[in-house]
C-alpha cells in the first residue's frame, strides 16, 4: 500500500480526480437501493422455527393478520354498518388478502324451524337503528365473534384481515396496500390498524427516515465538533470526506448489486461514520504537529504517512476482519452487515491512504505552521495535549488505585450485564403517543390482543379431526390457554362446532359442547296405524360422535365461506390450528406463555404432534439465534482481532493488549444497558459490534505509538507522555466528535434509535477509556518485553554483575572482530556525515585518453533522495555542442530495477533505456555508477587494516571485501581499499580490485569542500590502470539540501530542461 | 511571433537565447548500373530561447545541393541553394502544461523505427539519410501537453497534414502512369490524443487519432482509347481513425516494448481495392544492453488486414481493367534489427535493418562514425534497399547508396 500513498503524494490532482469519479460512479447505485424490513428473508432456511412457519403456511392459507379497530360516532347505526361493509368488500378485493373477517361478513350458525342455517351475520342487512342494535347484540352473543369482531362491551368493532400465506412481495408491502384501502374506504369511521404487519410497515418507514435524518444531523454536529477541536478545515473536511466516501461507496455498491437495506444494514452508515473517522483524525492531527515542527508541507505529509500508514492499515484490516466474524451470526442481514461494514472500512482505508495525503499536498500549510507559536488552535491543542499528559501522569502516580477502580467498574459492569434483557418487540420502540402504539393499545384493550401465537395439532392421518376424543383434547387445551395470563382470547373451529351442536338441539345450553364418542340422538320411527295413518314414534338412537362431526364439517363446507374452515383445519381434516391472542408482544410475555403451553402439552397427550408457530414464536427463535449468534460472532471477532494484531505486531502479548480494551468496552456497554434497563434488540445488537471496530482502532494506534515512543525515549514515563500527547489527543478528539455527534439520536421519537444513539456515544467513550486507561496501566505496570525488547525486565543489579563476570571471557572481543566493527563504524560515520537529501550543481567531466588527448563534458545535474530512499537523478549535457541537449533521467527504486530515460535532441524524443547495471560507465568515463555514490555498507565487510599517508594526508586504511558473489558480479570488484582522512573523516581515495583480485582502478579525491554542512568531494580523479585512460570529475555551483523541484525528475524536464 | 519573441527574450533579464547548429558536407554514390554522385553541404542553424513562461525554437537548414556529378565528364550542375525550415515553434509553459504552436516534430510510440501510433509526422522516403530532418517532415501543429507528475496528456492538432513523400516513378512505365495525388477530404486535418503514464515500472500509453492516412491507396482508371491502353494510377490519401497504445518495461539489461494500433480507413466494408483496408498493426520486441558499449534491439512487426477478401479485390481490379491484378497479403510480417556499438565516445557503429518477410524486401541503414574531436565527426555508411522486384523495397533498390560525411557541430 506504500505505492498508493506515494502515488497519491506525487499525483495529488490525478488522485483526487480518480477518487471523485469513482465515488460518483459508485454513488449512482444509491438510487437503486430498496428497503426490505422483512426479517423472515434473513433467516436461514434450515432454522427449525422458520421451516415450521413455512410448513404451516402451506397447510393453512394465511399466516399473518392485521387488526383494524373500528370506532364510530354511533356504531349501532345502519350507516356505520354500511361503511364497515363497504370497507370489508374493498379489502376482500385485494389480491394480498386471503380472507376478511368483519362484523358484516362473519359466519354465524342460527337455528331455524327447519333446523339450522349457516349464514353471514349481517344477512339480512340491518336497515334501521333497532335492527342494527339487535345485530350488534347478536354478535356479542357469538362466542367465536365476541372479542374478535366486536368488543365484549359492544362499543367498538374490529375487522380482521388475513394476508395470503404466499405473498409476491413482502409482508410490509402487503400491509401498505391494506392501509391504503383503509384510508380510502374508511369514510367517517375512526380506524385503528394494528398487528405485526402494520408494525413492520411503519417501522420500516419510521426507522429509515429517522435514522437517516438524525444520522445527517449527527454528521453535521460531528463536523462542528471536529472544527472546534482542530480549528481548521482540513481537520473537518478530511475525516468527514473519508467517511462520506466510504458510505457512498458502500451504499452505492449495495444498490449496484441489488442488496436491499434491512433493519440490520440500516445501521451501516452509522457504523462507518463512527469507525471510519478515526484514521482521518489521526493523520490530520499528526500532520499538523509535524507541519508546525518543520514548516514543510510535502515533507510533513510524507513523514506522516510513513509513520501512520502501518497503524492505519492495521486498524482497518483488524476492524474489517472483526466485522467479517459477524458471518457466524446465522442471520443473513447481520452477516451482510458484517461484510458490508468490512467493505466500507476497507474503502475508508483506501481514502485515508489516497484522498487524505493528496488533499494535504494540495492544501496550503496550516496557518499555525506558517506562523509559529501563534493561534488559538495551537493553544487549544496544546491544552488538550497537556490534559492528556496530565492524565497519563495521574495514572502513573496512582496505578494501584486506578487498577482497583477499573476492576470495580468491570465487576459492576458484569453485574449490570447479567441484567440485560433481550427484547424482540418492535412495537416497544414506538413512543406511546405514536398512532401505531395507540392502535395496538386499542386492540389490546377492547379485543383479544394484537399479537398471536398459533398452535397446530397434527394427527398425520386424514379425518383425525372427526374423532371426538381428538377434538376434545384440543378443546381442553383451548380452555387452558384462555386462562393463561397474557392470553386475551383464542380462536379455532371448535366454537363453530359447539354452536352447531347447540343449535341443532334447540339451543339447549347443555348441548353447547362438542359431540362425545357416542351421542344419543332423538329421532322418530314412522309406523302406520290400523287406519293407515303414519305415526311418528320417538326413538333414541346411538350415533357415533365421528358421524356427527362429519356431518357438521360437511355442513360448514357447504354452507360457509371457504375461509371459514380453511384457516382452522386442513382440507383432509388431519390438522387443526388454534390461535392464541396475546395482550402484549413483549418477550417476557411471549416466553412465559410459550413455556406454559409447552409444559401443558408435555403433560397432556392430545394424540397428535403439536407445534407452536406464528410470527411471535418465530421472533423468539430469531431472537435466540441472534443472541447466540451475536455472542459467538463477538467471540470470533475478538479471537480474530487477537490473531491479526498479534501477527501484525509479531507479539501475542501485544495482541492481547489490543483485545483487552475491547473486552472492557463491551462489558461496560452491556453493563450500562443492564443497569439502565435498556433492552438488547436487533438494532442495538448491530451497534454492539461497533465496539470492536472502534475499540481496536484506539488500541492499535495507542500501542503503535507507545512502541515507537518507547524506542525513542527508553523509559515508560516519557513514552507514555509522548503517546498521550499524540495518540491520546487523537483518540479523545475522535471520541468527542463521534460521541457528541451521535448524541443527536437522542432526539429521535423511535425509542430504538434513541437507544442506539446513546449506545454509540457510550461505546465511543468506553473504548477511549479502555485504550487510555488500561493500556497505560498494562504497559507501565507489566513492562511487556514486546514493547521494551531486550531492555525490558531483566535481572536486578547483582544478577547483572554476576552475569558480566561469568560472561566476560566470552564477551571479550577478538582483535579482528573489534577492527571489523570499527571499520564499519567509521564508514557509517562517514555515511551519516555525508548523506544529503538533494543537490544541484554543474559537473565538468574531463576524459583523458592514454595518449593524452582530452575531451570535456559539461553537465548540469540534480539529484534527490526519493520517497523510497533511493536516488533520482537528472543530467543535462551542456557541452560539447554535438551532445548539447542530451539528457539522462534516472529514477531509483528500492524494490525493482531503476528506470532510465534518455533524450536525444536530434531525434526529438525521449526513450526508455536500460543500463548495464551498476558497473556501467558513467557518461563514458572511468567512473561507474557504483563508483560515484556511497557504497552500500551491507554489501561489504569492513576491516581497518592500518594507517597510511595519501597525497600528504594521514589516512586510516579500511579494506572492504564483497560480502557475496552477487556483489562481485554486479560491481565488478572483489575488494576495495578505502583511504579515510583522519582529520576530515571523509574518503581521500580508493583502490579497486577486479574479479581476479588485481588492482584495476584508483580513485583519488583532489578536493573536499563542506557545503551546507555536508562534506563533498568536489574534485575526483579515476585512473583505469588497464587502459591508461583517466577521468576527472569536478563539481561546481553546488547547492546541497536546498530543495529541488519534484518536476525536475520527469520526462518533461528531460525534453525542456530544468 | 518568431521575430518578436527573440527580441523580447533578448531584452528580458530572465530570458536566455542560444544559437547552435552544425555544418556538414555529405557525398553519396548510388549503387546501381548508373552510379551518380550526390554532394550536399548543409548549414543548420538552431535558434532557441526560453523565459519563465514562454519559449521558441527555429531550426533552419540551408542546403547547397551540388546535384549529380557526371563522373565521365566531370561536369556539374549549377549549385541549388535551398532554405528548408525544419522546425519553427513557440511555446507557452505553465506549472502543469505546455502549449506549442508551429512547425514541430510530434513523435508518439516507444518501439524502434516502426511506430504504429506515430501518425502525425510523415516520412520522407525519397531524401532519406541518417539525419532526422531528412526522413521525417515536421508538420504545422498545435500541441497541448498536460502533466500530472509522471502521467501526461498530449493533444495534437495538425490543420494541414501532408502525406508521406514517396517516389512513385518506379511504378511508371509505358502502360502505367502515376497521376497527381488526390485527397478524399476537402479540408483534411489531424487530431489526436495520447495518454501516457508510468506505473510499477511500466511506461504505457493510449492513443486515439483521426486524420489523414499518410500512406496512399491507388485509384485506377484505364484509358482504353490510348494505344496501348494506359492504366492511370492516382495516389489517393483518405481519412483514417486509429486507436492504439504502447507499453514498455525494463528487466535488468532487457527492455521489452510493444506497440499496436487499429486503423479504421475509408474502406469500411473492405471491398474497395482502391482504398487501404482497415488494419491492425503491431510491433513488439526487446532491446538488450549486455555491456557498456553494446546495445542491440530485435523487433517483430505484424500487419493484419481487416475486412479483407482477396478474391473480391482481384475481381474488382479485373473489372476495372487492371492488366495485372494482384491483391495484398492478409498478413505481413517483418523484422527490425538494430545494433549500436560505441567505444569511449570516439568510435561508434550504428545499424538498423528492416525486412518484410513475405516479400523478402529489406531496408538497411548503417554507418561508422569517428569522433575526431569534440564537435567534429567523420562518418561513413550505406543506405540499402533490396528485395525481389515487386517487393516494397525491391522496387526502389536503385536508391541504395553509400555515403560519407564530415560534420562540425557548434
Amino acid at each position: 500500500m506504500k505505492w498508493l500513498t506515494d502515488a497519491s503524494i506525487r499525483h495529488p490532482r490525478l488522485t483526487l480526480l480518480l477518487v471523485l469519479l469513482s465515488t460518483v460512479a459508485m454513488a449512482l447505485g444509491i438510487h437503486r437501493l430498496e428497503v426490505d424490513p422483512d426479517v423472515l428473508r434473513d433467516l436461514p432456511d434450515d432454522l427449525p422455527a422458520k421451516a415450521l412457519y413455512d410448513r404451516v403456511g402451506d397447510m393453512f392459507p394465511s399466516k399473518e393478520m392485521l387488526f383494524i379497530g373500528v370506532r364510530a360516532g354511533d356504531l349501532r347505526s345502519p350507516e356505520a354498518l354500511r361503511q364497515i361493509q363497504q370497507l370489508t368488500r374493498a379489502l376482500e378485493r385485494l389480491p394480498v388478502v386471503q380472507q376478511v373477517l368483519s362484523p358484516t361478513n362473519a359466519t354465524v350458525v342460527v337455528g331455524t324451524a327447519q333446523g339450522m342455517e349457516i349464514r353471514d351475520a349481517a344477512d339480512p342487512f340491518p336497515t334501521t337503528p333497532s335492527e342494527a342494535g339487535a345485530f350488534w347484540d347478536f354478535l356479542q352473543e357469538q362466542e367465536n365473534l365476541s372479542g374478535m369482531v366486536v368488543s365484549q362491551d359492544g362499543s367498538v368493532a374490529a375487522i380482521l384481515v388475513f394476508l395470503q400465506a404466499r405473498l409476491q412481495g413482502t409482508e410490509s408491502e402487503a400491509a401498505g396496500e391494506v392501509l391504503q384501502v383503509v384510508e380510502r374506504e374508511g369514510g367517517d369511521l375512526e380506524l385503528f390498524p394494528a398487528g405485526r404487519p402494520v408494525v413492520t410497515y411503519y417501522s420500516s418507514k419510521t426507522i429509515g427516515k429517522e435514522t437517516g435524518m438524525l444520522t445527517s444531523a449527527a454528521l453535521v454536529l460531528m463536523i462542528v465538533l471536529l472544527g472546534l477541536l482542530f480549528f481548521n478545515l482540513r481537520g473537518v473536511f478530511l475525516p468527514v470526506g473519508v467517511v462520506v466516501g466510504a458510505v457512498l461507496w458502500t451504499m452505492g455498491g449495495m444498490g449496484w448489486v441489488d442488496l436491499a437495506m434491512t433493519h440490520s444494514t440500516e445501521a451501516l452508515p452509522i457504523l462507518l461514520i463512527a469507525i471510519g473517522v478515526a484514521d482521518g483524525v489521526h493523520i490530520v492531527q499528526a500532520f499538523v504537529s509535524r507541519a508546525r515542527a518543520t514548516g514543510r508541507k510535502l515533507e510533513s505529509v510524507r513523514a506522516t504517512m510513513d509513520d501512520l500508514r502501518r497503524p492505519v492499515i492495521m486498524t482497518s484490516v483488524t476492524s474489517a476482519v472483526g466485522f467479517l466474524a459477524l458471518n457466524t451470526s446465522g442471520v443473513r442481514s447481520i452477516m451482510i452487515l458484517g461484510m458490508l461494514t468490512s467493505f466500507g472500512i476497507m474503502v475508508a482505508l483506501l481514502f485515508s491512504l489516497s484522498f487524505v495525503p493528496a488533499t494535504l499536498c494540495l492544501l496550503p500549510l496550516p496557518r499555525s505552521a506558517r506562523k509559529a507559536g501563534q493561534g488559538s488552535a495551537r493553544a487549544s491543542l496544546g491544552r488538550l495535549q497537556r490534559l492528556m499528559v496530565a492524565w497519563g501522569d495521574l495514572l502513573l502516580k496512582h496505578r494501584l488505585a486506578a487498577s482497583l477502580l477499573l476492576l470495580a467498574l468491570v465487576a459492576l459492569s458484569i453485574t449490570g450485564a447479567t441484567r440485560t434483557q433481550v427484547e424482540t418487540s418492535i412495537l416497544a420502540n414506538f413512543p406511546d403517543d405514536d398512532p401505531i402504539s395507540i392502535s395496538s393499545a386499542f386492540i389490546d384493550q377492547h379485543f383479544s390482543g394484537v399479537t398471536n401465537l398459533q398452535v397446530v395439532f397434527e394427527a398425520h392421518e386424514p379425518d383425525a379431526l372427526k374423532d371426538p376424543a381428538f377434538l376434545q383434547g384440543i378443546q381442553d387445551f383451548e380452555t387452558f390457554a384462555r386462562g393463561l395470563d397474557g392470553v386475551g382470547g383464542t380462536s379455532s373451529v371448535l366454537p363453530m362446532l359447539r354452536a352447531m351442536n347447540r343449535v341443532l338441539h334447540q339451543g339447549d345450553p347443555a348441548w353447547d359442547r362438542l359431540p362425545g364418542e357416542q351421542e344419543t340422538e332423538q329421532g322418530f320411527d314412522y309406523e302406520l296405524d290400523e287406519n293407515g295413518n303414519e305415526l311418528a314414534l320417538p326413538v333414541e338412537r346411538q350415533v357415533s360422535g365421528r358421524q356427527v362431526l362429519s356431518g357438521y364439517f360437511s355442513l360448514l363446507e357447504m354452507s360457509g365461506k371457504p375461509g371459514d374452515l380453511a384457516n382452522f383445519v386442513t382440507d383432509d381434516y388431519s390438522s387443526a390450528k388454534v390461535t392464541l391472542f396475546l395482550t402484549s408482544d413483549r418477550k417476557k410475555v411471549l416466553d412465559r406463555v410459550v413455556s406454559q403451553v409447552r409444559d401443558y402439552l408435555a403433560n397432556h397427550d392430545t394424540g397428535a404432534s403439536v407445534e407452536i408457530t406464528g410470527m411471535a414464536a418465530l421472533m423468539l427463535a430469531v431472537n435466540d439465534l441472534i443472541t447466540q449468534g451475536q455472542a459467538l460472532s463477538i467471540l470470533v471477532s475478538l479471537s480474530l482481532v487477537f490473531l491479526v494484531t498479534a501477527l501484525m505486531f509479531r507479539s501475542a502479548v501485544l495482541g492481547l493488549c489490543n483485545v483487552v480494551p475491547l473486552f472492557v468496552a463491551l462489558f461496560f456497554n452491556f453493563g450500562v444497558m443492564g443497569l439502565a434497563g435498556l433492552d438488547i434488540n436487533l438494532m442495538t445488537m448491530g451497534v454492539s459490534s461497533m465496539a470492536i471496530g472502534v475499540g481496536v482502532d484506539f488500541a492499535i494506534h495507542f500501542v503503535h505509538r507507545y512502541r515507537v515512543a518507547f524506542a525513542q525515549a527508553g523509559n515508560p514515563r516519557d513514552a507514555l507522555r509522548n503517546t498521550m500527547a499524540e495518540s491520546g489527543v487523537a483518540i479523545i478528539m475522535n471520541m468527542v466528535a463521534v460521541a457528541g455527534g451521535f448524541l443527536t439520536l437522542l432526539l429521535a421519537t423511535f425509542k430504538g434509535v434513541v437507544t442506539m444513539g446513546l449506545l454509540i456515544s457510550l461505546i465511543m467513550a468506553f473504548s477511549a477509556i479502555g485504550a487510555l486507561t488500561i493500556l497505560p496501566l498494562v504497559f507501565v505496570g507489566l513492562r511487556p518485553r514486546a514493547i521494551e525488547g531486550g531492555t525490558g525486565r531483566g535481572p536486578g543489579a547483582p544478577g547483572r554483575a554476576l552475569l558480566l563476570l561469568l560472561a566476560l571471557p566470552l564477551l571479550a572481543p577478538s582483535p579482528a572482530m573489534a577492527q571489523e566493527a570499527d571499520g564499519r563504524a567509521v564508514m557509517e560515520a562517514i555515511e551519516n556525515r555525508s548523506s544529503f537529501h538533494d543537490m544541484v550543481g554543474r559537473l565538468t567531466l574531463t576524459l583523458t585518453s592514454s595518449n593524452g588527448g582530452t575531451k570535456e563534458r559539461v553537465l548540469k545535474m540534480a539529484s534527490q533522495e526519493n520517497h523510497e530512499g533511493e536516488t533520482d537523478m537528472i543530467l543535462y549535457m551542456e557541452s560539447p555542442a554535438d551532445m548539447r541537449g542530451n539528457a539522462f533521467l534516472l529514477l531509483g527504486h528500492a524494490d525493482r530495477d531503476d528506470e532510465r530515460y534518455v533524450y536525444i535532441p536530434a531525434l526529438h524524443r525521449s526513450n526508455k533505456i536500460v543500463g548495464s547495471g551498476r558497473k556501467g560507465a558513467f557518461m563514458s568515463s572511468d567512473f561507474t555508477y557504483d563508483d560515484i555514490g556511497m557504497p552500500d555498507l551491507d554489501e561489504w565487510t569492513w576491516t581497518i587494516t592500518g594507517e597510511q599517508e595519501l597525497d600528504g594526508h594521514p589516512c586510516q586504511v579500511i579494506e572492504a571485501r564483497a560480502a557475496s558473489d552477487k556483489v562481485i558480479r554486479e560491481t565488478g570488484y572483489t575488494r576495495v581499499t578505502w583511504y579515510i582522512d583522519r582529520d576530515l573523516q571523509t574518503s581521500r581515495g580508493a583502490d579497486y580490485y577486479d574479479k581476479q583480485d588485481i588492482l584495476t582502478k584508483k580513485l583519488r579525491v583532489n578536493q573536499v569542500r563542506e557545503i551546507s554542512g555536508v562534506p563533498f568531494a568536489t574534485d575526483m580523479s579515476m585512473v583505469d590502470l588497464g587502459t591508461g585512460h583517466s577521468s576527472r570529475m569536478v563539481m561546481s555551483e553546488l547547492r546541497v539540501n536546498q530543495g529541488v523541484e519534484g518536476t525536475w525528475f520527469t520526462n518533461r524536464a528531460l525534453q525542456n530542461g530544468f | 511571433m518568431l521575430a518578436g519573441l527573440p527580441m523580447a527574450l533578448l531584452a528580458s533579464p530572465a530570458g536566455a537565447m542560444q544559437l547552435h547548429g552544425y555544418a556538414k558536407a555529405t557525398a553519396s554514390a548510388q549503387l546501381s548500373d548508373e552510379p551518380w554522385v550526390d554532394a550536399t553541404s548543409r548549414l543548420q542553424a538552431d535558434l532557441s530561447g526560453k523565459t519563465r513562461g514562454a519559449s521558441f525554437r527555429a531550426t533552419v537548414d540551408l542546403d547547397m545541393d551540388a546535384g549529380a556529378l557526371d563522373m565521365s565528364q566531370l561536369s556539374r550542375r549549377e549549385l541549388e541553394l535551398e532554405l528548408i525550415p525544419v522546425e519553427c515553434r513557440v511555446g507557452a509553459h505553465g506549472s502543469w502544461f505546455d502549449l506549442f504552436l508551429g512547425k514541430q516534430y510530434v513523435f508518439w510510440g516507444q518501439t524502434d523505427w516502426i511506430n504504429p501510433t506515430d501518425l502525425f509526422t510523415p516520412w520522407d522516403y525519397v531524401h532519406m539519410s541518417n539525419e532526422l530532418e531528412d526522413y521525417r517532415i515536421a508538420p504545422w501543429a498545435a500541441r497541448f501537453q498536460a502533466f500530472f507528475g509522471q502521467a501526461s496528456l498530449d493533444l495534437v492538432w495538425v490543420p494541414y497534414p501532408v502525406p508521406d513523400v514517396m517516389d512513385f516513378s518506379s511504378m511508371e512505365s509505358d502502360t502505367v502512369h502515376v497521376g497527381d495525388p488526390v485527397f478524399t477530404r476537402e479540408h483534411p486535418f489531424d487530431l489526436g490524443l495520447r495518454l501516457n503514464g508510468r506505473f510499477a515500472g511500466f511506461d504505457a500509453s493510449l492513443v486515439a487519432f483521426s486524420g489523414m492516412d499518410k500512406r496512399p491507396g491507388f485509384s485506377m482508371e484505364m484509358d482504353l482509347e490510348a494505344t496501348p491502353p494506359i492504366l492511370e494510377l492516382v495516389p489517393t490519401y483518405g481519412s483514417m481513425q486509429a486507436v492504439g497504445g504502447d507499453i514498455s518495461r525494463g528487466l535488468g539489461p532487457l527492455l521489452l516494448k510493444a506497440e499496436s494500433a487499429w486503423y479504421r480507413t475509408e474502406d469500411l466494408q473492405g471491398d474497395d481495392p482502391q482504398v487501404r483496408n482497415p488494419e491492425l498493426y503491431s510491433v513488439a520486441g526487446l532491446t538488450w544492453v549486455p555491456g557498456n558499449h553494446l546495445n542491440m534491439s530485435l523487433q517483430g512487426t505484424w500487419s493484419h488486414l481487416l475486412l479483407f477478401d482477396p478474391q473480391a479485390d482481384l475481381a474488382a481490379l479485373e473489372a476495372m481493367g487492371d492488366p495485372e491484378p494482384s491483391a495484398d497479403a492478409l498478413d505481413t510480417w517483418g523484422l527490425v534489427e538494430r545494433l549500436s556499438w560505441s567505444w569511449r565516445d570516439t568510435v561508434s557503429l550504428s545499424a538498423v535493418a528492416l525486412q518484410y518477410l513475405p516479400d523478402q524486401g529489406f531496408f538497411g541503414l548503417g554507418y561508422l562514425s569517428w569522433r575526431a574531436a569534440d564537435g567534429l565527426t567523420v562518418l561513413g555508411g550505406a543506405l540499402l534497399f533490396g528485395g525481389p522486384r515487386g517487393s516494397t523495397f525491391g522496387d526502389i533498390s536503385e536508391l541504395s547508396r553509400v555515403f560519407g560525411e564530415i560534420k562540425y557541430s557548434f
